[in-house]
């Protein structure tokens, strides 16, 4: 796909197929609702609902900043990594000292991050917030000379920066793994990120409903007191089946498209579990309230977090021939 | 409309609230307890944000009603601050020294609520280090014994001494938590000294309602 004129008119048909798939699989699940709404209690109806309605604000900003400009997607990512930080950063206590470490991991570092992203530098990318960021934050926690709490500081800005710029930046590179295919070809970065989001939110929605519908078994009350393992085997199997459904977005063969599936999903789950222990360490209960019924940004994208950069390596490894033009990859 | 309200309007449509809404991100609690008429709200003030803070709780149009009480030694001590922070957020100055019957702080308060004008006041006279509340000067009390038609309004800001503290000058973009408490009115012979210490623990309850 030429980025250069790309329009929503250059994505692949199956990008197209896919968004309307989903389009649809949204409108089933909103009349579904309306219809079963009378049944259920009034908290669990409302519940469901608010999901639902957050699921149309969701898909409908990323189908609408793809069919724009599918690079524009980098700067959703961006604004995704920033409000996250807010969230993190909101929850800790952090010292005065702390400041301009903070300010520097608000601006600066997600900045140039998602600029190595946008300009394809892949090295940068990979090296920038483990490397430089690690060695650069301690630094500006030393201006305020004050070395109580120091360790604390350096490791929780780290540890945001790692899971929020670094994690989520994967997926906005993703939409770089255009190169090389042929422009007649069914995927490209674009189905790549869509396949990625489309797995691991559908393991999350599943887990959620066989939770509900069947959950006895809890995997760890004392960290997330509502994952079941019924709903933990439900929401994967389920994700993995739609993985091979929708592998006509990838260049996984049917039996990778299953490994996939299985590795996102269950590397998913552990974020979210990482996140949960966040919060309980934290004493909070969400990140925030951005979306009703969602919690904070945080609560949405945690498994996304901790998946994304294996996806990423794996097709890097794998389908590693899409990254050979960006010049610096070999 | 005047010109000056014409341009303040479009700055605070096009920048001002798109900085608050996608920068700052303020989450409010009790939103529903501000009034529609005249008010004097009160807040802890620890920050500099505290009052683009508060001014984005309302729609831009009320905004052009409201002023914040602003000390003038700090507010007007060079023209250039002065003219930026009128045009931004029409501050009232007031004298925190040197006060005399002609040049009295109360007089000032009690003319722009004549004007029909809702006023933002930081009892407290200055910004505090970190969330405590530092005690109340009792102008405020004064001023409210005197217009008791006009409904008090308390409110509590959290999280912006973290991210611009006095003395600081990068921001840090930490999400702001308010928290609007339901409006006070004082009959007319409450003691001054009564209105000062329910005004105070009512911003006090509300920050507690928020750990």
């Amino acid at each position: 796909m030429d980025y250069k004129t790309g329009t929503f008119l250059s994505l692949p048909k199956s990008a197209l197929i896919f968004i309307l798939i989903v389009l649809g699989l949204l409108i089933f699940a909103t009349l579904f609702t309306l219809l079963i709404k009378n049944k259920l209690k009034p908290s669990m109806s409302e519940e469901l609902w608010n999901r639902i309605k957050a699921w149309w604000i969701i898909v409908g900003i990323q189908v609408l900043v793809i069919l724009i400009h599918p690079k524009l997607s980098i700067w959703l990512f961006w604004f995704v990594s920033f409000w996250a930080l807010k969230e993190y950063f909101t929850a800790l206590k952090t010292r005065p000292e702390d400041h301009v470490a903070l300010f520097f991991a608000f601006f600066v570092i997600p900045a140039l991050q998602y600029l190595w992203i946008w300009t394809e530098w892949y090295v940068m990318f990979l090296i920038f917030v483990p490397v430089y960021a690690f060695l650069a934050i301690p630094f500006f926690l030393l201006i305020s000379r004050n070395p109580k709490g120091f360790i604390a500081s350096a490791s929780e800005i780290q540890w945001g920066l790692m899971a929020f710029v670094y994690g989520i930046g994967h997926m906005a590179y993703l939409l770089n793994l255009h190169h090389l295919t042929d422009p007649e070809a069914p995927f490209n970065g674009v189905t790549l990120l869509m396949y990625f989001l489309f797995v691991v939110e559908m393991s999350d929605v599943f887990q959620y409903i066989f939770g509900k519908l069947f959950g006895k078994h809890k995997v760890w009350p004392s960290i997330s007191p509502c994952k079941t393992w019924e709903g933990l085997a439900g929401g994967i199997i389920t994700a993995v089946i739609l993985g091979y459904l929708f592998r006509f977005l990838t260049p996984f063969s049917p039996l990778e498209s299953i490994v996939v599936s299985f590795l996102i999903t269950t590397i998913g789950f552990i974020g979210g579990g990482v996140m949960s222990a966040t919060k309980r360490d934290l004493g909070k209960k969400d990140f925030g309230y951005i979306l009703p019924g969602h919690g904070g940004i945080i609560d949405r994208i945690d498994s996304l977090c901790w998946a994304a950069p294996i996806y990423f390596h794996y097709i890097a490894y794998f389908h590693g021939y899409y990254l050979l033009r960006t010049g610096t990859a070999s | 409309m005047s010109l000056k309200n014409f341009f303040r309007f479009l700055l605070f449509a096009l920048f001002i609230r798109p900085f608050v809404l996608l920068i700052l991100g303020i989450r409010t609690r009790g939103k529903k307890n501000l009034p529609k008429g005249q008010f004097i709200l009160i807040s802890n003030h620890a920050s500099h944000l505290d009052t683009l803070v508060l001014l984005s709780m309302f729609p831009i149009r009320k905004i052009l009603k409201i002023r914040p009480v602003a000390a003038a030694d700090y507010w007007t001590r060079s023209r250039f601050i002065y003219t930026i922070t009128d045009f931004l957020f029409n501050i009232l100055p007031i004298p925190r020294k040197k006060i005399t019957p002609s040049h009295n702080p109360l007089k000032i308060m009690e003319d722009a609520l004549k004007e029909g004008y809702s006023l933002i006041i930081y009892p407290e006279g200055t910004r505090s280090y970190g969330e405590n509340i530092g005690p109340f000067k009792p102008g405020v009390a004064h001023l409210v014994k005197k217009n008791p038609h006009i409904p008090c309004i308390p409110a509590f800001i959290q999280n912006t001494a973290r991210m611009l503290p006095k003395g600081q000058i990068l921001m840090v973009p930490l999400f702001v938590d308010v928290v609007i408490g339901e409006p006070l009115i004082f009959s007319k012979d409450t003691s001054k000294e009564e209105i000062l210490n329910t005004l105070y623990e009512s911003v006090k309850k509300l920050k507690e309602s928020l750990e």
